[in-house]
């Protein structure tokens, strides 16, 4: 299994997407300027009520020829098809033209699965019968169509994780890999998150009074998602993906590699007070947990990358989680509201902050919520070691620190 | 004899269907073969879904994977495949 | 070479199954035992516009009353893990240190389906139906109702879900992340995922016939099944019963092929040489597998070149034995209720047949348990293997609490019963 004392996780490439377009570049444009690029959503199919959200930060249809040609990708769902052209994105950032096929795991967090295939065959069953059914999309409809397609088109025949665990998920899937890592289980694993919402995705979201919504703010109509503003109401829904390269840093180094960040502690816990589709209130219990988990590596923090959104309740959750680990407030940023929530924005945006990068004030949070006091950073921002958070709808927390090399 | 099933409209369905992006109606002659290594690069799940859209769009089921295997050997047997359903189908009809 | 077990292994001490044959795992193992299968006309929706009519549905009047508000997968991951955890002291399960570790393929997608349902007919459906739609429902709903606070977290994995969660467990425990785990796995019967295998002829019209030459399919269920797991000195301080020893993993990918697996096992192979390697085993100190064993033509086949790769000559006398054939697959769960009954097989040195009447594929060349359950030695190690889409692969070794002596040791224990 393990060879050597080297128990140190790296991470030597990244490959995103996103309503910002593609790649890494793409998405420091995006967060240079605090805006999220949104689209309207499609209400065709009479899914959607009165008064619910109309902007969504969607990905849609992007030209992925260059990494996955149309042939190849011809029965894969658009998540698939993101999850594998950010998988290859990744492996070509980090200068692995070959992987070790037996010792490449991949471990891919989702919020909800490819919803385009779901909602079709969904439709097929219940409007046509059964026996409409097709196979097509059925085999690739499933939470692991993204990690099993990725296994396929690279060859990584190590332990093959599907993480759905909402929000949380990104993190948790990080970490997961990390530990896989450190075990001795595999020297390379894809890690990192893939979503793809629909129409019915957002509607079923707006039900549960999750995105923000249209509000009238001094006679102007706007619908923005606010992390810590006292005019917050929902957070902006997205998808995409993110997928990073992490190496055992023996393997990493013994093949020259460049070396981005290195894989810190993570922590997680789960909140009972949380509803089933909401965020709970035992903030102090949370920050204890998560806390003890981390011990020193928190004394280093120097930027957060907050899972503030713009959720009423998630956002103060996030604020007296903060607060009680942190007395002392490093810089916080909350790039959600710019890559939306789903598709892994704070992994991509983690990794920007320690590359050095511009944050740009998230548009529309004008007016902190003085409950809160958390004004968000923005300008120039070269972080040496990040905490990231993320606390799910339903109640699951988790916490993943990454460092300058 | 009525509704008979061009190899035409069968190459737009496989097309369509499969979703084809590198093969193009043109490029599908009447007698390639379908499945194997000389034919379209088309696996099990494709015919499967072929199964199904033969049955959808003409109401022909094939549930016999012997029997699909042979009725899929080229678009020209799959049409007269079809064909001969079809007018057995009429045939039937016709009597009644 | 077996050569140290791990010093604290980690132990179970609880299990709960809700299943096509009841609402327990007592009444799930006095069934399999006797060989006797859960299998009915699906009622839990009009079957007129499927290929076929046959599942192993829970008969849900049959379960208690307490989680009946609940979406399907949420209530019966919530029934077994209440039985799991019944002799876990509310306080250590509130303490922060417990975690929830989970599979889920469908989460609530029944009632999602009834909710789309509606939609498109422009009438509201219930929302309180469709809080556990995600695959992290029922887990998440088992964390809630036992007020866990330490990790939660759900895999998808289809297949191999519960399998993988159970295996993430046993990490967090030795890690000393957690001091309980509850581990497994919960799935509903719902028209998708029916129409779905249907679609892939991958169901059988007729009572499904694992390692048979004629078999045509599987048969689909659902349920949950979960283990309370723990370090052997906690459970041993708290006089807690220990069933079985939780001893390793083992996971890889085939990356073949989205839903066919690896028509030579290869993956397979991998995931039960890791779960070996990192149990400190050799093959031959298996003396029993709770194999995935779905009853498809490519399943059995391909599993069967995988046993006959790791266990080499031994494969043709060890015996093997496929529960789907009477509980069905639980698809995201079945690893879950797989577990308990490979729990159970090992408390109680009985391995429960392979239902159906034909003798097995002689061509698969495995010792398959037939007709009647199979006495053990009194000491075991068991694998379950699940393999999924995706080409997934996750499995699993329990064995005989209290017993990591070497090889040579047991062999002559074996022949005393």
């Amino acid at each position: 299994m393990t060879n050597g004392t080297n128990n140190q996780v790296v991470v030597t490439g990244i490959g995103c997407l996103g309503p910002f377009g593609l790649g890494f570049e793409a998405l420091q444009q995006a967060l240079a300027t605090g805006v999220a690029t949104t689209k309207d959503i499609d209400r065709s199919a009479g899914y959607h009520r009165k008064g619910s959200a109309t902007q969504v930060a969607a990905t849609g249809d992007q030209d992925l020829t260059q990494w996955l040609s149309e042939d190849a990708g011809r029965r894969m769902s658009q998540f698939s098809q993101h999850a594998v052209t950010c998988a290859r994105m990744a492996l070509d950032h980090a200068g692995l033209t070959e992987i070790p096929s037996e010792r490449t795991a991949v471990t891919i967090a989702t919020a909800f699965g490819p919803g385009g295939f779901t909602e079709r065959l969904a439709l097929q069953v219940l409007q046509k019968g059964g026996k409409f059914a097709s196979p097509f999309l059925f085999t690739d409809c499933v939470a692991n169509a993204a990690a099993g397609q990725v296994a396929i088109a690279t060859g990584a025949r190590g332990a093959n994780l599907t993480i759905c665990q909402r929000e949380a998920g990104p993190l948790l899937a990080v970490a997961q890999a990390a530990y896989d890592l450190r075990m001795g289980r595999a020297d390379v694993c894809l890690a990192g998150a893939v979503d793809e919402l629909q129409p019915l995705s957002y509607a079923i979201l707006d039900r549960f009074r999750a995105l923000a919504r249209p509000s009238l703010h001094n006679g102007k109509t706007e619908e923005l998602p606010r992390p810590f503003d006292a005019k917050r109401n929902g957070y902006l829904a997205g998808d995409g993906g993110t997928i990073l390269v992490l190496e055992r840093e023996q393997h990493a180094i013994a093949r020259g590699a460049r070396i981005l960040a290195r894989v810190g502690d993570s922590a997680r816990a789960f909140d009972p007070t949380a509803p089933r589709t909401g965020h709970g209130h035992d903030s102090a219990a949370l920050a204890t947990r998560l806390q003890q988990r981390l011990g020193e590596q928190l004394r280093t923090v120097d930027t957060v990358i907050s899972a503030a959104s713009g959720a009423r309740r998630g956002d103060m959750l996030e604020a007296e989680i903060l607060r009680s680990a942190l007395p002392e407030l490093p810089q916080i940023l909350a790039p959600k509201s710019v890559t939306g929530e789903f598709g892994g924005g704070t992994l991509g945006s983690a990794m920007l902050a320690l590359t050095g990068a511009n944050f740009g004030t998230p548009q529309g949070c004008t007016q902190p919520d003085p409950t809160i006091g958390i004004e968000l950073a923005n300008g120039p921002i070269h972080a040496r070691h990040v905490l990231c958070s993320a606390h799910a709808a339903g109640g699951v927390s988790s916490w993943l620190t990454l460092s300058q090399p | 004899m009525t509704n008979q099933v061009s190899v035409e409209q069968l190459k737009i369905m496989l097309v369509d269907k499969l979703n084809l992006k590198s093969i193009t109606v043109d490029q599908i002659a009447d007698d390639n073969a379908l499945f194997g290594p000389e034919g379209l690069g088309l696996d099990s799940v494709d015919a499967l879904e072929l199964v199904l859209a033969i049955e959808s769009e003409y109401g022909i089921q094939i549930n016999d994977e012997e029997v699909g295997r042979e009725a899929f050997a080229s678009v020209q047997v799959l049409c007269a495949f079809i064909n001969e359903r079809l007018s057995a189908g009429d045939s039937e009809a016709s009597d009644a | 070479m077996n050569t140290s077990s791990h010093e604290d292994p980690v132990v179970v001490t609880g299990i709960g199954a809700v299943s096509s044959l009841g609402a327990t795992a007592e009444s799930l193992w006095q069934n399999v035992t006797a060989g006797t299968r859960g299998i009915n006309e699906l009622s839990l929706f009009k079957t007129e516009s499927h290929r076929t009519k046959l599942a192993a549905q829970v008969d849900t009047d049959a379960l208690p009353e307490q989680f009946a508000h609940m979406s399907r997968a949420d209530r019966f991951g919530c029934t077994a893990t209440e039985a799991a955890v019944r002799n876990v002291p509310g306080d250590l399960l509130q303490s922060g240190r417990t975690g929830v570790f989970f599979g889920s393929s469908t989460g609530a997608l029944f009632e999602g389906e009834r909710f789309l349902h509606k939609l498109l007919h422009n009438k509201e459906g219930d929302l309180h139906s469709i809080v556990g739609l995600q695959n992290d429902g029922p887990g998440n709903a088992v964390a809630k109702q036992f007020r866990c606070g330490g990790p939660a977290i759900t895999y998808s994995t289809a297949c191999t879900s519960a399998n993988v969660a159970i295996g993430a467990a046993l990490d967090a425990l030795h890690s000393g992340e957690v001091d309980v785990a509850i581990a497994g796995g919960a799935d509903e019967l719902c028209e998708i995922t029916y129409a779905g295998f249907n679609s892939l002829r991958a169901i059988d019209a007729e009572p499904t016939r694992p390692f048979r030459k004629d078999r045509k399919g599987l048969l689909m269920g659902e349920g949950a099944g979960v283990l309370a797991l723990e370090r052997r000195s906690q459970a041993i301080a708290r006089g807690a019963t220990v069933l079985a020893e939780l001893v390793s993993a083992g996971r890889s990918c085939d990356a073949n092929h989205v839903s066919a697996p690896d028509p030579e096992g290869r993956g397979a192979i991998m995931a039960i040489r890791q779960a070996l390697l990192e149990g400190n085993l050799s093959p031959e100190d298996i003396t029993f597998i709770n194999a995935h064993g779905t009853g498809t033509p490519h399943n059995d086949a391909s599993e069967s070149k995988a046993l006959h790769a790791v266990f080499g000559d031994r494969t043709g006398s060890l015996p093997v034995t496929s529960t789907k054939s009477m509980v069905g697959h639980l698809l995201g769960a079945a690893g879950g209720i797989e577990a308990v009954l490979t729990v159970l097989s090992i408390h109680h040195h009985l391995l429960p047949p392979t239902a159906g009447d034909d003798p097995a594929d002689a061509e698969l060349g495995l010792d398959i348990v037939l007709h009647e359950a199979r006495a053990l030695p009194p000491i075991n190690v068991g694998i379950s293997t699940n393999l999924a889409f995706g080409g997934n692969n996750s499995v699993i070794v329990l064995r005989s609490p209290q017993h990591s002596m070497p090889h040579t040791l047991r062999s002559r224990g074996q022949d005393a019963k």
